[in-house]
């Protein structure tokens, strides 16, 4: 199982530093989650589509991804929809009726404008995190927490668990298959409370193995004196060039931009309705 | 963060939230929902080796399969997973697996501190946090909080306290072996 999809290829994404690329998606993520600036996210969401085509990763490669990606996309934009028709009026604190459909189900200039913002939320930030993934190597995903000034403790514990994914998927799956072939049934044929206990019985080796594993790997690192120091050196890192302060001017650009203006405008909504 | 088993205990950690998000959905009742099996092993990781790693751990795991799921990163949900084990670490401090002590007290004070994070971090949290940061309308977050709260409630107590209690019987009790003269 490949995990994080990360793909070999030449392009000026790929040769750009893992840690400024990090920095870069945090700011993103963090600016697009605080704003409800309409221009601004349209703006974000066409400058993830142009890092993506430069990052020259393919569309069909992400192609589970994207499928899923619309679909809870749709669900969120429903589910929203039927839990609160009004929640546009409520948070523009205008009102402008398009149609009343029936009952509390109606449609609003402010319903339409809050639900396209949350929808260009997720095509803002998702292009970003398929390129971050496709692009960087996960051991130098690691190197590049230490370098933004994230413990290295905390980072040493990213990359170990990149690393021990595929070994705990590889035994999760040993083991689900030998308790089925003992006749223990997980799906909707069976009662609640049965399906908890088979449950139990199927998560049960898997971490007290892993708990073992834990000694194991411990040993191991003690053994090569891990902790000693203050600092590490990372064989993954590599040193900044031109690209990289770019990639990280973009992203202070978009986090002080979006302070900026909710600050000026005093609220986090960009209001054509007023 | 101290020790390297403290480094190496949060990243297995975040691997079985990981495979555990991600590959085992037990479905339940209700709809859309599956059984949050994950939330047992971060409150019986929690126990066995402290608040620090449940909160790494939880937060690594939970970001990884946001981060690879598709529906990008819910900076609320993730850090909650986090506070949860947080919570459950802070809450059972005092609780010692290692010399196979687990009985009905310590039971009985594993299942309340439980209820009482899964309350907080789902029933409170997670929902007012989604409110806050995404502006999402208030009974659609706090249902689905509810959901996931219950679930991870109901997952703590029997999976994780069967856990507890497997880990601490397969371990020496202290003082059970006596010096002889």
């Amino acid at each position: 199982m490949k995990l994080l999809n990360y793909i070999e290829r030449k392009s000026p994404v790929h040769s750009l530093n893992g840690a400024s690329k990090l920095f870069c998606l945090l700011m993103w993520i963090c600016s697009t989650m605080i704003t409800f600036n309409t221009p601004f996210l349209l703006g974000a969401t066409i400058l993830g589509a142009v890092a993506f085509k430069l990052s020259r990763l393919k569309l069909s490669e992400q192609k589970g991804l994207l499928y899923f990606l619309l679909c809870f996309m749709l669900l969120n934009a429903i589910l929203i929809y039927i839990f609160n028709p009004e929640r546009g009026v409520e948070l523009y604190g205008t009102r402008n009726l398009i149609v009343q459909i029936w009952g509390r189900f109606t449609i609003t200039k402010e319903q339409l404008l809050y639900q396209f913002n949350v929808i260009l939320k997720y095509l803002s930030t998702i292009p970003i995190i398929l390129v971050f993934i496709g692009s960087t190597q996960p051991s130098e995903l690691a190197a590049s927490m230490n370098k933004i000034g994230i413990p290295y403790g905390f980072s040493y514990s990213f990359a170990l668990a990149l690393r021990y994914i595929p070994d705990t998927v590889a035994s999760f799956i040993d083991i689900s298959r030998c308790q089925q072939a003992r006749g223990i049934e997980m799906s909707n044929k069976e009662s609640l409370g049965k399906r908890i206990k088979a449950a139990a019985l199927l998560v049960l080796p898997l971490i007290l193995g892993s708990v073992e594993k834990i000694e194991v790997i411990t040993n191991a690192m003690e053994l090569r004196k891990f902790g000693t120091q203050k600092r590490r050196t990372w064989i993954m890192s590599r040193p900044f060039k031109t690209g990289d302060y770019l990639t990280i001017a973009i992203g202070i650009g978009m986090m002080a931009f979006v302070i900026t203006y909710n600050v000026i405008n005093g609220s986090r909504f960009w209001n054509p309705f007023t | 963060m101290k020790t390297v088993r403290n480094v190496v205990a949060s990243a297995i950690l975040a691997a079985l939230v990981f495979v555990l998000l991600r590959f085992v959905a037990i479905p339940t009742p209700f709809p859309d929902t599956t059984l949050s099996i994950y939330a047992a092993v971060v409150a019986f990781f929690s126990v066995l080796f402290g608040p620090a790693v449940g909160f790494v751990g939880g937060f690594l795991g939970n970001l990884l399969v946001d981060l690879t799921a598709g529906w990008g990163v819910w900076w609320t949900w993730v850090v909650v997973t986090g506070l949860y084990g947080l919570f459950v670490g802070l809450g059972c401090k005092g609780i010692d697996l290692e010399d196979g002590n687990f009985g009905k007290k310590e039971l009985v004070r594993y299942i309340i501190v439980c209820v009482v994070s899964c309350i907080l971090c789902w029933g409170v949290l997670a929902p007012i946090g989604d409110i806050l940061i995404y502006a999402e309308p208030a009974n659609l977050v706090f249902i689905q909080g509810l959901f996931v709260g219950l679930s991870g409630m109901i997952a703590s107590i029997v999976v994780g306290g069967i856990l507890c209690k497997a880990y601490a019987a397969s371990k020496a009790q202290k003082g059970s072996l006596t010096k002889e003269d």
